[in-house]
């Protein structure tokens, strides 16, 4: 029967499951010490091709070029049970200096990756850190705890990290940026930007973010430029602070809603306190003649418009 | 028997992922074995399944993409992957299939959430979220706390496998996470139906999924 079938092989897989991480974890136990080797390898690939790379500790530096080649350089320490892997073709190559059990302690793999500029690449570390540059592909890099920086002009980037800092300075057409504890920092030019932190300080820098949303669970929310004339942002906070470094010159139009927290501004704006049965505030108004649309929901912490200059 | 897809192909070829040649020998197969062709279609099914968890959990007013779109594509990039052959292909699998297996695992058990929780809206049980919120803002509320929940059951029987760096991330995170949501339950306690209060829960509830879906995708390796 196709039902016994089904039955026996996801209880095989779920048995493997539970089987597999003490197995691991002896194997890597019994293992012997792990062997330098330097890398100096080219791979061709089309130039819209994909790379993946795995990096548990150390770090994964990727600049992209104008050659269909990846050229991977290095210093890897491979474990005596061969966990390092390169390979694949014109389509793809993959490359990975992995344990199966990413809890354990490893020596850093360094890793400095060329591949074509307009390359698809994917980036998954436990806690090396993640530098892309001179890159215009897509890009989704994704860490325990190592850093992620990238710069240039990527078409879209997924960047996650849970507790290494994030900075992007590109100018990109989406990014989706997400840490627990990290801090990020974002400036360029961005079509459409999402980023989220539990408790890292999130700091926007710039006047060039067409849709943006910047979320915070306890931890504040800093941004520094003016808000462009089409531009629609988003600010949420539980209990970390939003503030708003504007130009004297600014222009857009607000709208602030507050439990528990309180608005300041250096504008002296005429705002519009909204009266209502619910318990809050609500504060709309407009800096100039207006423009951009900028939303903000607080729960508890302070909103201040700053005004430089 | 030894003569059937093996596991891994039958993930490739329902993922999609499966080189040409392969596939078409996994397809001559399956034409004339019933095991099989079930077994792919199962697996056909969860994916099928999975794309709909895409799908917002907040009302359409708050609609944010990819929930789950990093785990989709854990094991196919960040586009598709398709036709792509590894020269260590034993090598290769053998990551895949774990990475693969453990994102199964994971998602299957807030599929298992997902389907509970509209089954019984069909049956028209009350909602088991009893916070007085806004009414657009319940059924959310209760697919959050059911995918939530789960996500944190699969990632307590997993911890010895975390790092201690990532436990501790975690486990504050989950701290600063948990307190802002009592603050904000008790506001609403006490302001029943306001819908800013909703919306701020929601949002909060949306970064603890997130963050435990980034805690599971680290602990299988994806």
């Amino acid at each position: 029967m196709p039902e016994t079938r089904r039955g026996r092989r996801t209880s095989r897989a779920r048995a493997a499951l539970a089987a597999a991480a003490p197995a691991a974890a002896l194997l890597l136990a019994a293992a012997p010490a792990a062997a330098q080797r330097k890398l100096n390898e080219k791979l061709a690939l089309r130039p819209d091709g994909f790379v993946r790379i795995h990096n548990l500790a150390g770090s994964v530096k990727v600049t992209g070029w104008d050659r269909d080649t990846v050229a991977v350089t290095g210093v890897v320490y491979e474990p005596a049970n061969g966990e390092w892997v390169i390979g694949g073709s014109a389509e793809g190559v993959k490359m990975s200096a992995w344990s199966s059990n990413p809890g354990s302690a490893v020596q850093p793999t360094q890793l400095d990756v060329r591949v074509p500029r307009n390359a698809q690449v994917w980036i998954k570390t436990a806690s090396a850190d993640i530098a892309v540059s001179e890159f215009s592909g897509s890009l989704d890099v994704n860490s325990v705890t190592g850093r992620i920086t990238v710069s240039g002009s990527p078409r879209e980037v997924f960047a996650e990290t849970m507790g290494g800092a994030l900075e992007v300075d590109a100018s990109t057409r989406a990014l989706r940026a997400r840490t627990a504890s990290g801090d990020i920092r974002i400036r360029g030019a961005i079509r459409e930007v999402t980023a989220t932190t539990v408790s890292g300080s999130l700091t926007i820098e710039g006047d060039h973010f067409e849709r943006g949303t910047f979320e915070s669970v306890d931890s504040d929310i800093h941004y520094f430029g003016n808000v462009g004339r089409t531009s629609v942002l988003d600010f949420q906070n539980h209990g970390g602070a939003i503030e708003f470094h504007l130009p004297a010159s600014a222009s857009a139009e607000f709208a602030i809603t507050t439990y528990a927290g309180g608005f300041d501004d250096q504008f002296g704006v005429r705002a519009n306190v909204l009266a209502g049965k619910l318990k809050g505030q609500e504060v709309n108004f407009a800096l100039g003649n207006g423009g951009g649309q900028v939303t903000v929901l607080s729960f508890k912490g302070r909103v201040t418009l700053r005004r430089k200059g | 028997m030894s003569d059937h897809v093996s596991d891994e192909q039958l993930e490739e070829l329902a993922a999609g992922t499966l080189a040409a040649d392969a596939r078409a020998a996994a397809e001559r197969h399956l034409s004339g074995c019933e095991a099989c062709r079930a077994q792919a279609a199962s697996l056909r099914t969860l994916l099928a399944d999975l794309s709909a968890l895409r799908g917002p959990i907040l009302p359409a007013r708050d609609l944010r993409p990819d929930i789950w779109r990093a785990i989709d594509q854990a094991d196919a990039g960040p586009a598709d992957s398709r036709g792509l052959e590894w020269p260590r292909r034993a090598e290769h699998t053998r990551f895949r299939s774990r990475g693969w297996l453990a994102a199964a695992a994971v998602l299957l058990v807030a599929v298992t959430s997902v389907l509970t929780w509209q089954v019984a809206s069909r049956r028209g049980a009350p909602e088991s979220v009893t916070l007085p919120l806004a009414a657009e803002y319940g059924a959310a509320a209760a697919r959050y706390v059911a995918a939530t929940t789960e996500l944190e059951q699969f990632l307590d029987e997993r911890r010895a496998d975390l790092s201690q760096e990532t436990v501790q991330i975690l486990d504050e995170s989950l701290r600063v996470i948990d307190r802002a949501l009592a603050e904000a339950k008790e506001a609403i306690d006490a302001d029943p139906g306001n819908t800013n209060l909703s919306r701020m829960l929601m949002a909060t509830y949306e970064k603890k999924l997130g963050l435990l879906r980034s805690a599971a995708q680290g602990q299988a390796g994806i």
